[in-house]
């Protein structure tokens, strides 16, 4: 069975029912609706990150459903991510967003681990670099910031 | 790819992947990031910081106080710091453990008042800790506690003094608007000390004796107020095992003292397997049990699975002597929720007699099992058995096949374990079958000898993604284990 996903720029896009339904929001969509072809349009996201996300979904279509731990557990919390998906995540926020609109966690987790593996072990300034961040301090507030920030520091 | 674009909780979640100091680096960079980080920075407070020695600038203090869900205060502070926290959560005072009189230290009784105040200011405070109560918080302390928190949920207590306190009354007052109770190494001194009133909000207790003990009024104490918490469903009981009211327990359970219980541990007693059987029996049906007492034997054990295997997660019998390798195989082929298991141990040739057709033990979510298990080093395809059935427990996490006192009630070693060595994990045995434990993370096999060689450590750290640990001696050849030793450990493997 399929289903018809329409991109913010009015693209179709045909996909099977079982890979559409990767995303929680979708499948929440069509049980709504019930038995139905009607396309589901989908306002947020663009042709370009929808291909990216069936890419995603089609890749891992046969993943068991992710049951949602929460875990404090620092051992668990692993930022490993699979070498597929690594090279995947090469890409920009948008897919984060989507990921985030279509309520995909899995693909939102990998999103979020590839921005925090970019971010550990630098400085300020090399983040600010990796991610072309535009330092919007007054000296005066870097000042009070970094004062600020050495009673937050690890202890 | 550009971050400032992306939502406060997505940044948030970021945020739980990176440690404090790199949260901090990404939260100097700019205004979008330093705002939405600022949660994370200040979420965990300990008041005053422990290695540094800059005094907390109470304004910054006060600008992210609402940020803060966790804070420790070390009682060596000034009252100036006393402000409100509006979202706080979790609160804990760590009291000095020796009286002293550090420059702003603030000694009982205006320390009570004190902290009576901090709580005030507090009213959203669900869990809170006392470490070091000595001596007992005045009733002001206790009053604030009673009657400021909106929904308290679990209160700790660590090494409280009641000796005769008129406060006593208060602290149970107190104790009785929480849903758990923590109080270890806490003795309960007088009958003056017992509580009056009921706990039916009480659904988790944990009580840990304190190690010196002075039997004024005995455990019966400690049982009598126990009873008047009638809705418990954990019960955790720490004792030394002298003077343990084994009987008096066994007849508040003969009575349906607790019908909502599932959760049942009792550790550093002893008893007869007759008692702790009556208890199995009127007990109703249990998740958790954990009773490491070395005489449970068969009467135990029929009504642990008479009425138990059905729906227990942990099961502890560690220690247990008397519970033999059958019983051992018994639980493993009735438990179908278990998820820990420990117990003394079982013998390759005991599990080949008694289930020739190999079916599968039910316990497929087990996650940490802990037992030796003794190999038939005269029938290898025996052993393949055990690695066959093992293999199967994909969901395991821990696997410790250490060596117990295996020892019976006249410290002999079981004759059936006399010439048998520990199972061994090694190619040739079967270990290659255990490939699909992809969640496994420790091995353990203390007290045991192993043959292990460089294959089997390298097909460990192939096949197991997650090993951090893989200890006990690796080799009975001292040169062997430690080229191993260092093998494991230049893959970030720990061996201790």
């Amino acid at each position: 069975m399929t289903v018809i996903l329409v991109s913010s720029d009015n693209q179709d896009f045909k996909v099977d029912k079982e890979v559409a339904e990767r995303s929680i929001l979708i499948k929440n969509m069509l049980e709504d609706v019930g038995e139905s072809d009607s396309p589901i349009p989908l306002p947020n996201v663009t042709a370009a990150v929808l291909t990216k996300v069936i890419e995603y979904c089609e890749h891992h279509r046969n993943d068991p459903v992710q049951v949602p731990e929460e875990t404090d557990d620092p051992r668990k919390r692993s930022n490993d991510i699979e070498e597929w998906d690594m090279k995947f995540m090469q890409v920009d926020h948008e897919i984060i967003l989507a990921a985030n609109y279509l309520d995909i966690k899995p693909l939102l987790d990998v999103g979020c681990k590839t921005v925090a593996n970019i971010i550990k072990g630098k400085t300020p300034e090399e983040i600010r670099k990796a991610f072309n961040i535009v330092n919007d301090f007054t000296p005066e507030e870097e000042a009070q910031i970094k004062k600020e920030n050495e009673w937050a520091e690890d202890r | 790819m550009n971050i400032v674009d992306l939502p406060n909780e997505i940044l948030l979640t970021i945020g739980t992947f990176i440690t404090k100091d790199d949260i901090i680096a990404a939260a100097t960079t700019c205004h979008t990031l330093h705002k939405a980080l600022a949660s994370h920075l200040w979420d965990q407070l300990i008041l005053p910081a422990q290695q540094k020695s800059i005094p907390v600038d109470v304004n910054i203090l006060k600008a992210h106080a609402h940020f803060v869900h966790c804070l420790t205060y070390l009682t060596t502070i000034s009252p100036d710091y006393a402000i409100p926290f509006p979202v706080l959560t979790n609160l804990a005072f760590e009291f000095s453990k020796w009286p002293v009189t550090l420059p702003g230290t603030i000694p009982p009784p205006d320390r009570d008042s004190y902290l009576a105040s901090i709580i005030r200011l507090c009213p959203r405070v669900k869990n809170l800790t006392l470490t070091n109560a000595t001596p007992c918080p005045a009733v002001q302390l206790w009053e604030a506690v009673f009657s400021t928190l909106e929904s308290p949920q679990r209160l700790s207590v660590t090494c409280m003094d009641p000796t005769d306190n008129p406060s006593m009354q208060a602290f149970w007052r107190a104790c009785s608007r929480f849903e758990e109770l923590e109080l270890v190494g806490f003795d309960i001194l007088s009958t003056n000390d017992l509580p009056t009133l009921l706990f039916p909000r009480l659904k988790s207790l944990t009580q840990q004796l304190s190690p010196y003990y002075r039997y004024t009024i005995g455990h019966e104490g400690h049982l009598a107020w126990m009873m008047r918490c009638p809705n418990l469903t954990a019960l955790e009981w720490r004792a030394s095992c002298s003077s343990f009211p084994g009987w008096e327990l066994v007849e508040a359970i003969l009575h349906n003292t607790w019908p909502l219980l599932d959760s049942f541990e009792l550790i550093g007693t002893r008893f007869e397997d007759e008692t702790s059987a009556l208890m199995l029996e009127h007990l109703p049906p249990l998740q958790v049990f954990r009773l490491p007492s070395r005489h449970l034997s068969e009467l135990s054990f029929d009504q642990l699975q008479r009425r138990h295997f059905a729906t227990l997660r942990v099961l502890d019998m560690n220690g247990c002597g008397e519970f033999t390798g059958d019983m051992v195989l018994s639980v493993l082929s009735g438990c179908p929720f278990l998820e820990d298991f420990s117990a003394s141990y079982f013998t390759a040739s005991g599990l080949s007699k008694r289930d020739p057709s190999r079916r599968a033990w039910v316990c497929l979510g087990l996650r940490r099992l802990k037992v030796f298990i003794a190999g038939d080093w005269k029938h290898p395809e025996v052993d393949q058995l055990v690695f066959e059935q093992l293999s199967k427990l994909v969901q395991l996490e821990e696997l410790d096949l250490g060596d117990d006192p295996l020892r019976d009630l006249d410290g002999n070693l079981r004759k059936e374990l006399r010439y048998q060595g520990g199972l061994q994990l090694r190619l040739d045995s079967g270990l290659d079958r255990l490939a699909g434990l992809k969640n496994l993370y420790a091995v353990e096999f203390r007290g045991t000898v192993q043959t292990i060689r460089v294959e089997e450590i390298e097909w460990m750290l192939e096949s197991w993604p997650q090993l951090e640990e893989v200890s006990g001696e690796l080799s009975g050849n001292s040169k062997t284990h430690e080229v191993l030793k260092e093998m494991l450990e230049q893959n970030g493997v720990a061996n201790y």
